[in-house]
């Protein structure tokens, strides 16, 4: 008896994996336009017209789990296909992963910066791109209401959308790119390969002069190396050593300076992105950019990677979110 | 012997080969690991020399065992013991000066960088290159591990300052 208990047991351990069934954790999408979010967290429990959720306006971009970003003018049916929500028109397959929907009027995407930059350069422009990191739009709304970054807000042109997934690899990728994930292969942290040319690329074919100015780590392997920088002055900081980077870049005739400044991102994770802490620092970056725009004679564009959300009493991004997805862009031709 | 004996025996036979078997790929990989990290050479450059340093350079200097966190934005934190030697000794080992240098830059074999100051070089305990993690060496990036060797910065909260795949350490002025 006691043997046939043994061999039983035996038997169980060796086949119990291949009996278990797979588990999904299905997670909902969100839905948002250019003012805010509309739904959170999603689940379709039954087909679901896309119209129901959002009201009268039938234009759209789905946000698709690779990276897609898909344009759509008019209803779609959301469904769920086990661990996916996916949307469908009839029988016609519109996208197999979705993440998030944007509801609403066009808006310009960040990888906008690209082909701005590379007009500018074309024109013999001369160039000044910063990327924000983490920047949203409703901390640059807040601000702005409240008067405390004047230079941004005289230079703010548009809101714009990131790309999925909204973190800093796949921002900067479509910034300098101008290229979506699915086309630049850069859609998550773990990517630092570009499959397509960059706006470096570009400047070095024109014969400009370009730099990079980015932190103390290199996020992606652009054509030109980028000028790393350390907290020399230990203020647990790393923008103002760029900054005076920048500032020594003025009169070398340069012809694109790209500048990253993180200090927004990393306030933004810690104290949250409406700490005072954070709005703070936004305004130290508001009077770095009007001191360097005072001692630039070129174009100056900006615009963040991506937004930051309010979790847990700190902040966090990477949601199709509007807070993760909608951002600040500014030009300023001189 | 019974029909459920011979099951039984069976059953156990397939264990058995089957632990000798995962014994013996697990050896092989330490194998092929330990011949990796004895091939590897990391490049050590300053403003006057590039010098080429290997194994036999790293085992001169005084490897340590510590403790150190992983934390990603992606995995939860873990705690992990490490063996590796300092850099400011390797540095200071191969007569590197570091007297008015800025940074200290760490290149990896996918184009990857990462800046560490002078003064986080200098603080004693602080910024290692590992090869050893839980008593297994690191492997190369075409097996999928992150060695043979990688830079660990202890006074760090997070691990995106870490180096895998090292290939070029550099003093910069």
């Amino acid at each position: 008896m006691r043997k046939k208990r043994f061999l039983l047991l035996m038997i169980l351990i060796l086949l119990l994996p291949a009996c278990s069934k797979p588990t999904y954790e299905r997670s909902g999408i969100n839905i948002f336009n250019n003012e805010g979010n509309i739904l959170m967290d999603f689940i379709p429990e039954s087909p679901t017209l896309v119209s129901s959720l959002t009201g009268d306006d039938k234009r759209f971009i789905i946000i698709n789990n690779d990276g897609k970003m898909i344009k759509e003018e008019d209803d779609f049916d959301l469904k769920i296909d086990g661990a996916a929500i996916v949307a469908k028109r009839g029988n016609a397959l519109i996208a197999e992963d979705v993440i998030s929907i944007y509801s609403g009027e066009d808006v310009s995407r960040i990888g906008k910066l690209y082909q701005d930059m590379n007009n500018f350069l074309k024109e013999d422009k001369k160039v000044l791109a910063v990327l924000l990191d983490g920047f949203s739009y409703e901390q640059f709304s807040k601000l702005r209401e409240d008067g405390r970054i004047p230079f941004l807000s005289s230079i703010f042109k548009e809101k714009a959308i990131s790309v999925y997934m909204p973190v800093t690899n796949s921002g900067f990728a479509s910034i300098i790119t101008g290229a979506l994930p699915e086309d630049n292969g850069v859609y998550n942290r773990n990517f630092r390969d570009i499959k397509v040319k960059s706006i470096f690329k570009d400047a070095l074919e024109m014969n400009k002069k370009a730099v990079l100015l980015e932190g103390d780590i290199k996020i992606l392997n652009t054509e030109i190396e980028p000028m790393l920088h350390v907290d020399l002055n230990k203020d647990e900081d790393v923008d103002d050593e760029i900054y005076e980077s920048a500032i020594s870049y003025m009169d070398k005739d340069m012809d694109l300076i790209f500048i990253h400044f993180h200090g927004i991102d990393d306030r933004g994770h810690f104290y949250g992105p409406y700490a005072h802490e954070t709005l703070a620092y936004i305004e130290k970056i508001d009077s770095y950019l009007q001191n360097l725009d005072d001692l630039w004679d070129g174009v100056i564009l900006a615009t963040a990677d991506h937004g930051m959300n309010e979790k847990d009493g700190a902040g966090d991004h990477g949601d199709g979110t509007y807070e993760d997805m909608i951002v600040p862009y500014f030009l300023k031709e001189n | 012997m019974s029909k459920n004996n011979k099951a039984a025996l069976i059953i156990i036979s397939l264990l058995a080969v089957a632990f000798i078997v995962a014994l013996s790929l697990g050896r092989d990989t330490t194998n092929k690991r330990m011949d990796l990290l004895a091939e590897a050479k990391i490049e050590l450059v300053t403003s006057e020399e590039s010098i080429e340093v290997d194994l036999s350079d790293i085992e001169e200097v005084d490897a340590e065992n510590f403790i150190g966190i992983f934390d990603s934005s992606t995995t939860d934190k873990s705690e992990h013991e490490y063996i590796g030697i300092e850099i400011r000794d390797l540095l200071g080992y191969k007569s590197i000066d570091l007297e008015d240098k800025k940074a200290v830059i760490v290149h990896g074999a996918d184009g990857f960088s990462v800046a560490y100051s002078m003064d986080e070089i200098l603080n004693e305990n602080n910024i290692y290159l590992v090869y050893m993690e839980d008593g297994t060496y690191l492997g190369g990036r075409e097996s999928g591990g992150r060695g043979p060797y990688e830079t660990i910065i202890l006074s760090d909260t997070f691990s995106n300052r870490r180096c895998k795949w090292v290939v070029k350490i550099e003093v910069v002025e």
